[in-house]
């Protein structure tokens, strides 16, 4: 009997303590998921979770803005001037870093001199074009390009500003002279930004914990987050479990379409798009034997079962990894074609361009289709794709790759697959970076240029388009290049991407409104303007 | 030799074969298909950027001249740089190595504390529906693999009965205790803080049982199957010819030499589980050392491959010679032997 008494004595304390520990969680929590890992250095994030992370911790001098382009951000206004060379922006007073301090031109300019020193991250967007910067007066910077460079606004929303004297403060041993380490290691762990949201835990691999900044310029909806916890990796299982319950919100986008499915038939989760500015492509080795051959790669897009296509990547009416595409540039890019027809099965034109091109069954090598280990779907789409061309008489030989191999597989001609199923998405609001990485001749080598197109007209019309500053006549240039691409096929231009997600009914995400929606995932993902209720 | 002589032949012996698997990982962490400059960078990392990271890492050396560079950091405590976490290994390790071995622990004790009654049940009631119950159960353990059981129990006891939660160490509510050990049930309780410690046990409960229940069968099969060769020993039958009370039979001179050879499994799936907790630690988004090693070998983390495995097999070590102790200590042929040597 006294041992029954115990038993229940101490079941009742725990419901007890699971009450009061409910109850102490009454903030505004948003959490979602990224794949491991997250990267808080501004000066070097890159993938998808670090760049979520980073533009809701730090801000830039312009911002992504809805339905396309950039607007003012940290610099309320700028000028050009007539050459295109010299660009004058004018700070927003009373901008504050975390640390109360308040942001002016000196810690632009250092955060503009951290980037082109240590050379990581987004560097490439602004090597050899960025000449000189200088701080005019405490609210205004100069910023002195070598050469007229049409993106330059939008590769800003890729330079992160950190405070200044928290960095020197926070200087360790390193490689960059009395700058010591530029407070990389300081600025892995802890934040030096100004942005809506503050870190207050960060573990690169499992858990990162921010909180609203109250002091951010721009305040905060009714409805945003007081804290913000982005979790990497989570299992499928695990992510079910975890939504149902109601302690987790927002899945990645990692995961494969049926968890989606699943998910979405759950009380209180639903699986929402997120329409992005890139394409879900199949790339082509235009340079290996057997798609060195146009017809070929002609025949090959032609030969795709493009319904069948859709049915792996839609989880529901309306909801889906993608849209019909009509090209490589993206519906919400400038250069888009609006009058080129959406891409469709056509086995008799597949047999047709076939005929035309050099491809024999008996000697050719077979097409090589290479799909990457990170998600079930490029596999299922490897798949239907040999069998689509098996139809037409191709033959194909399917590999499966981790994601290092295939990067490293992008170095050269030879060791490139003949098709790779990817999706690409461009690195800033604009389509140049998006070109210039899958067909510029400049970018071979990488895994997002294994089409090696290497052709002269591409490229000259996308070096013209990066210096033409009229907005019209550089719309042109890239639907020439448009153009051009459709007509040398160095891609199978499968969809335009988006990203799908499940969330929980409680919470609305930026881009479920159109009127805040960028294409850009990392400003749809902007924490501030995401809906608790 | 006494205890002192034991433990340090041990330790000199235990230096040897980590220099051994230090060179043998070295090695194998490097021909591990991948550059890893190129993986720790990224997809935008230009050409220049991946060759002057491979230059800081001296990638570019002769193996060699890299492990004896590796040699010179380990000589000063340090590990290197993890290329993921841009953070030195050693205090990675710091940080996941208490998480993983509060939860091993919590395993360890699962399966001791389960494991072995169940054997000794078993064993006591042998051929009968007890005996019958209980070696299913085993069996199950040890059949299926510790991921299937993370999986299965977080459905049942968390999303279906909705008794435990999920995944974490801690809920939303509170903040890690403040760091002594690293392990937050043990920290939580040597702040004070109950209610911390309480929802620390209730994370513990599912991923330490579903890294439990393997090497509790194997516990339970081998107490039993031992213990039930013991039970036919003479000594026993003269023991209940005397009137001895059955507990006191089974507890006090079956179960000792029944132990031996359980303990020395005990202590390798002690050491073994530090390794496998890789896929329970993912399910139940365990912060622990062993999700770290695997994202490292996946992602050819040079430095922190060679760190993890270094720990793991350091503790692999430490636990062979506390299990080699505990065998002389319960066995007294062993002890008064080594005395008469």
């Amino acid at each position: 009997m006294k041992r029954l008494a115990m038993l229940l004595s101490l079941a009742l304390a725990v419901v007890v303590l699971h009450a009061s520990v409910t109850l102490a969680a009454d903030k505004r929590i948003f959490r979602l998921e990224e794949a491991p890992v997250g990267e808080i250095e501004p000066g070097k994030a890159t993938d998808f979770a670090d760049l979520i992370l980073v533009s809701n911790i730090y801000d830039c001098l312009v911002a992504p803005r809805a339905g396309g382009g950039v607007q003012p951000h940290v610099a309320e206004s700028w000028t050009i001037s007539e050459d295109g060379l010299t660009y004058m922006f004018a700070l927003r007073e009373g901008v504050k870093f975390h640390d109360g301090s308040t942001m002016d031109s000196g810690d632009v300019v250092f955060s503009v001199e951290r980037m082109m020193t240590m050379k990581e991250g987004f560097f490439f967007l602004f090597d050899g074009w960025i000449e000189s910067w200088e701080a005019v007066d405490p609210q205004t910077v100069r910023i002195t390009l070598a050469k007229r460079y049409a993106p330059f606004l939008a590769a800003l929303t890729r330079l992160p500003l950190v405070n200044k004297d928290l960095v020197m403060a926070n200087l360790a041993e390193g490689e960059y002279g009395e700058l010591g380490d530029y407070g990389e290691g300081y600025l892995s762990q802890a934040d030096g930004g100004s942005g809506a949201y503050s870190v207050k835990s960060h573990n690169k691999q499992d858990l990162t914990v921010m909180t609203r900044f109250d002091d951010y310029f721009l305040g905060f909806p009714e409805h945003a987050p007081d804290e913000v916890r982005m979790r990497y990796g989570l299992e499928d299982a695990t992510l079910r479990a975890m939504m149902s319950r109601g302690e987790h919100d927002v899945s990645s986008m990692w995961h494969s379409f049926p968890v989606y499915k699943a998910l979405d038939q759950l009380d209180g989760i639903s699986a929402v798009m997120e329409p992005q500015a890139g394409g879900y492509y199949v790339k082509i080795n235009t340079q290996r034997p057997p798609t060195d051959d146009k017809h070929l790669r002609r025949a090959l897009a032609l030969a795709l079962d493009y319904d069948a296509l859709a049915a792996l990547i839609t989880v529901k009416e309306g909801v889906a990894g993608g849209t019909a595409a009509r090209g490589p540039i993206p519906a919400s890019l400038m250069g888009h074609d609006e009058s080129l027809p959406f891409r469709g099965r056509d086995i008799e034109a597949a047999k047709a361009e076939l005929a035309k091109s050099n491809y024999d069954p008996e000697t050719s090598e077979p097409v090589r289709i290479t799909s990457h280990l990170c998600c079930d779907t490029h596999a299922k789409v490897a798949l239907l794709m040999a069998a689509n061309l098996a139809e037409i008489g191709v033959k194909t030989e399917l590999q499966e790759m981790p994601w290092p191999l295939v990067m490293e597989s992008a170095a050269t001609i030879e060791t490139t697959p003949n098709l790779t199923p990817m999706v690409q998405i461009t690195s800033t609001p604009d389509v140049d970076p998006l070109l210039y990485e899958l067909y510029h001749s400049s970018s071979t080598g990488q895994w997002h240029n294994m089409e090696w197109l290497l052709d002269d007209e591409v490229d000259s019309l996308l070096a013209e388009a990066r210096g033409e500053m009229d907005e019209a006549k550089r719309e042109a240039l890239y639907k020439q290049v448009n153009a051009r691409l459709v007509d040398l096929q160095p891609d199978v231009f499968l969809f335009d991407s988006a990203g799908v997600f499940a969330k929980r009914d409680n919470i609305t995400l930026p881009f479920e409104n159109e009127a805040k929606r960028t294409g850009v995932i990392w400003a749809d993902f902007n924490f501030r303007l995401t809906e608790v209720r | 030799m006494g205890v002192a002589g034991f433990i340090l032949r041990r330790s000199a012996a235990a230096i040897v074969v980590l220099v051994g698997l230090s060179i043998l990982i070295f090695v194998v962490a490097r021909i591990i298909p991948g550059d890893p400059a190129r993986m720790a960078l990224g997809s935008v990392a230009t050409p220049e950027q991946v060759e002057k990271l491979r230059n800081r890492l001296h990638l570019d050396e002769s193996l060699p001249i890299q492990y004896w560079e590796f040699i010179k950091g380990l000589a000063r405590g340090d590990l290197g740089e993890s290329l993921v976490t841009r953070r030195s290994v050693s205090l990675d390790l710091i940080d996941t190595f208490p998480a993983t071995l509060e939860l091993v622990l919590a395993a360890g004790l699962i399966m001791v504390l389960v494991g072995v009654p169940l054997g000794i049940i078993a064993a006591r009631y042998r051929d009968t529906a007890v005996d019958n119950v209980a070696r299913l159960f085993a069996l199950l353990g040890v059949v299926t693999p510790s991921f299937v059981w993370a999986v299965f129990l977080m459905l049942l006891l968390s999303f279906v009965l909705g008794l435990l939660p999920v995944a974490g160490r801690l809920s939303e509510a509170f903040d890690p205790p403040p760091m002594v050990s690293g392990m937050y049930t043990l920290d939580a309780l040597i702040a004070g803080q109950w209610r911390a410690f309480w929802d620390a046990i209730q994370h513990l409960i599912l991923p330490a049982l579903a890294l439990a229940l393997a090497g509790m069968g194997q516990a339970a099969r081998l107490t039993r199957t031992n213990m039930a060769e013991v039970y036919g020993r003479q000594y026993i039958e003269m023991a209940r010819a005397f009137a001895f009370r059955e507990h006191e039979i089974a507890l006090k001179y079956a179960l000792r030499p029944a132990m031996i050879p359980t303990l020395t499994i005990l202590g390798l799936d002690f050491a073994v589980m530090l390794g496998n907790a890789f896929l329970v630690e993912a399910v139940f988004v365990w912060p622990g050392m062993a999700k770290y090693g695997v994202f490292a070998i996946l992602r050819k983390d040079l430095n922190a491959i060679v760190g993890t495995v270094l720990v793991i097999g350091a503790m692999f070590l430490i636990v062979n010679i506390i299990v080699d102790m505990l065998t002389a200590y319960i066995n007294p042929q062993i002890r008064l032997g080594r005395r008469v040597a």
